[in-house]
């Protein structure tokens, strides 16, 4: 069993790349100038395609699929990302949230009514919550043409399709998710987000965005397995200075595919939420 | 026979841990299963648990994820009604009988962890 | 021939030639299509079948499969099942009692009323569009209806079935240029439309998705159940293109009243928007 998840994330990681050229290029730091090795499509543009997972380092023992006709795990692996913790065991710098003085108190108020984060009631988790999920779970498949980039999320089903023609955002119109606008800069997909509806959070951990939510994104394609996110949210009423995220989307290898995730169908915790934490039962001593 | 990991933490994004069960209340529950329901964003399972005063009560048991279990292994087909198991939890604030599985111990003896970040 | 009647014979011809001319019915052109199948464009491997777009069902069928008379401003729309040749789906007596009772009851209890994903192949003919994504070897579905999608498998592999799903588990292939889905690991928690027609987890659906036009694709879906129905049955429609200049799938979220009842409110609603309430946030407490 472990020899075979060895090969396949082997395979995954060399793909069509000759061992020469690996062992050269990994000698040098992710390069700026337009790279040679990138899978791209016919217009030119870096290949961004297939299933990604936000790692903190390398798979954390993930399912490798079926050899044998039944469901298996691989064993091994790292651990996650930690206990939901942002930064545990070597994960990516935690974002600095400087808020206005008003919005202090109201993060640190719904810090304290945690059940309400609208993702625990199956909402829309807003950008750039969607690809920022704890501990490496939930991984995100992309399909791409000359037209757009089409991010389909497994948590809450979210899905966007990015038109990559710097068309303008509408008006008139406020989404969970925002109006995504992208364009090529080289080989970076940069990703303009606004017209939210000012009812996302950004974490579980009451930090909090209004309709004033801005994000700016850049997607780039270190290496054949590796794509580097950033993502800079302005929110002139909420923020003093601008959020500056960054973490990489490692490439699940390829016999894995992404799962529903039905939120709504099955959700049956809220019922047995306290008052004491907004909910409708008594909390029983 | 499909093999359940269980050195893996899969430590999923839960809401719910802290306003929804009670550190201070561990619990054990042995009995069997009525019906194992791998929906999202969390499993149930259904299990009868006899009393010591010979009275059988249903407990609904909330595990982590189905999706993070199914990439450990597990399926719809890992408990089947009428498996004996033994669940190590927290069990719920309301006084309901709801517990979050932390562990699951099967009838083979096998520990499979079960619960949610947050689940000590 | 007589002057007169020649020109009633030529009168004949011109009648005929307008006849003729008419552009044919529905039905009439898909015969024609059938002769000379339509070839659709390929993505940039020069072999897959392009069949990207944004698509709708038009018409009802959403509202009842087997055929309703509509009313209140509903169009009324015939059965889209096509096999049995009666309309109706063959289900055995006591499915077809609890067909009876799902129908009584759904104006409470058709899930998509909470706003949960229509399923395989409601999904497909209700009112809202889908769009197809494809590159080579990627195939997937996003539904703008609750935002569900279906990423599309290889058939190389079994399904994956470790639980059921809403949207199925589907591995497909290419048959010439007819796309053949094979769908199962179905719950059997969704409906195939609002009037309560409904399936179990034997649920197996083979869907085939062919382009008959530039913007026509004919989807035909064979269904059984082995636990529902006495036998097979086949149900079938038409995706049309959408054209307009700027289509595109828009989110679509639904938001709890204050009973708890979920409506779908549109982005370009300004219901959706929650604007910053300064007024209820508190003044930073000095400490």
């Amino acid at each position: 069993m472990r020899r075979v998840y060895l090969a396949a994330v082997l395979g995954a990681l060399l793909g069509g790349t000759s061992l020469l050229q690996l062992s050269a290029q990994s000698a040098a730091a992710p390069p700026v100038a337009p790279n040679a090795s990138l899978p791209r499509l016919p217009g030119g543009r870096p290949d961004l395609q297939g299933l990604w997972l936000k790692s903190a380092g390398g798979f954390q023992g993930l399912f490798i699929g079926s050899l044998d006709g039944t469901n298996f795990a691989a064993p091994g692996g790292g651990r996650g990302d930690g206990r939901g913790g942002r930064g545990a065991g070597g994960g990516p710098p935690a974002p600095r949230y400087e808020y206005t003085p008003e919005a202090e108190a109201e993060r640190l108020d719904r810090l304290k009514r945690g059940y309400e984060d609208p993702e625990a009631r199956c909402h829309l988790p807003g950008v750039p919550r969607a690809l920022d999920q704890p501990a490496a779970l939930y991984p995100v498949q992309i399909i791409q043409d000359e037209k757009y980039v089409a991010l389909l999320h497994e948590a809450m089903h979210d899905v966007r399709i990015i038109p990559t023609d710097n068309s303008p955002h509408p008006k008139n119109y406020w989404a969970w998710d925002g109006d995504s606008r992208g364009r090529w800069e080289g080989d970076t997909l940069v990703v303009d987000v606004s017209n939210f509806n000012g009812r996302t959070w950004l974490d579980m951990a009451g930090n909090f965005v209004d309709e004033n939510e801005h994000v700016l994104e850049r997607f780039r394609l270190l290496d054949r397995d590796t794509i580097l996110y950033e993502a800079t949210v302005t929110d002139p009423t909420v923020f003093v200075k601008p959020i500056e995220m960054r973490f990489t989307l490692k490439r699940v290898p390829a016999e894995q595919q992404i799962l529903e995730y039905s939120c709504l169908e099955g959700e049956r915790s809220l019922q047995h939420f306290t008052e004491e934490d907004g909910g409708k039962k008594r909390r029983v001593k | 026979m499909v093999a359940l990991s269980s050195n893996v933490t899969p430590a999923a994004a839960h809401h719910s841990f802290a306003a929804e069960f009670d550190f201070q209340k561990p619990v054990t529950l042995k009995g069997i299963v009525v019906r194992w329901e791998m929906i999202n964003p969390h499993g149930w399972i259904t299990m009868d648990v006899p009393g010591e005063d010979g009275k059988t009560s249903q407990w609904m048991i909330e595990t982590s994820n189905p999706n993070g279990l199914m990439r450990l292994g597990w399926t719809k087909r890992s408990l089947k009604a009428g498996d004996e198991i033994t669940v190590d939890g927290y069990k719920a604030k309301d006084g309901s009988n709801t517990a979050n599985a932390a562990r699951v111990t099967l009838a083979d003896g096998r520990k499979v962890f079960a619960g949610s970040a947050g689940t000590p | 021939m007589t002057r007169v009647r020649a020109l009633g014979v030529v009168l004949g011809c011109v009648v005929m030639g307008g006849v003729l001319a008419i552009p044919p019915s529905e039905s009439v052109a898909q015969t024609t299509r059938r002769d000379a199948p339509f070839v659709p464009a390929r993505l940039w491997d020069g072999k897959t079948p392009d069949f990207r777009g944004i698509w709708q069902v038009r018409g009802t069928a959403h509202v009842n499969i087997e055929g309703h008379p509509g009313g209140k401003g509903l169009a009324a729309s015939r059965s889209i099942v096509v096999d049995p040749p009666d309309g109706k789906i063959p289900y055995k007596p006591e499915a077809l009692a609890r067909r009876q009772e799902n129908y009584r009851n759904r104006a409470t209890a058709d899930p998509s009323l909470k706003c949960y994903q229509a399923g395989v192949p409601r999904a497909t003919y209700v009112a809202t569009p889908l769009q197809i994504l494809q590159s080579p070897g990627n195939f997937a579905i996003v539904y703008q209806e609750n935002h569900a999608f279906r990423v599309f498998h290889p058939d190389s592999r079994p399904h994956f079935d470790a639980t059921d799903w809403w949207m199925g588990d589907t591995r497909y292939r290419w048959e010439g240029d007819m796309l053949v889905a094979d769908v199962a690991a179905m719950t059997d928690q969704a409906w195939l439309d609002q009037a309560g027609n409904f399936h179990s987890t034997e649920f197996h659906v083979v869907e085939k998705y062919r382009m008959t036009g530039a913007d026509r694709i004919l989807y035909e879906a064979r269904i059984e159940d082995p636990i529902v129905y006495a036998r097979p049955w086949t149900l079938r429609t038409t995706l049309y293109r959408v054209t307009q200049p700027g289509a595109r799938i828009i989110e679509d979220e639904c938001l709890e009243d204050a009973n708890g009842v979920r409506h779908h409110i549109s982005p370009s609603d300004p219901r959706n928007l929650l604007k910053s309430d300064y007024s209820r946030w508190r003044k930073p407490v000095r400490p």
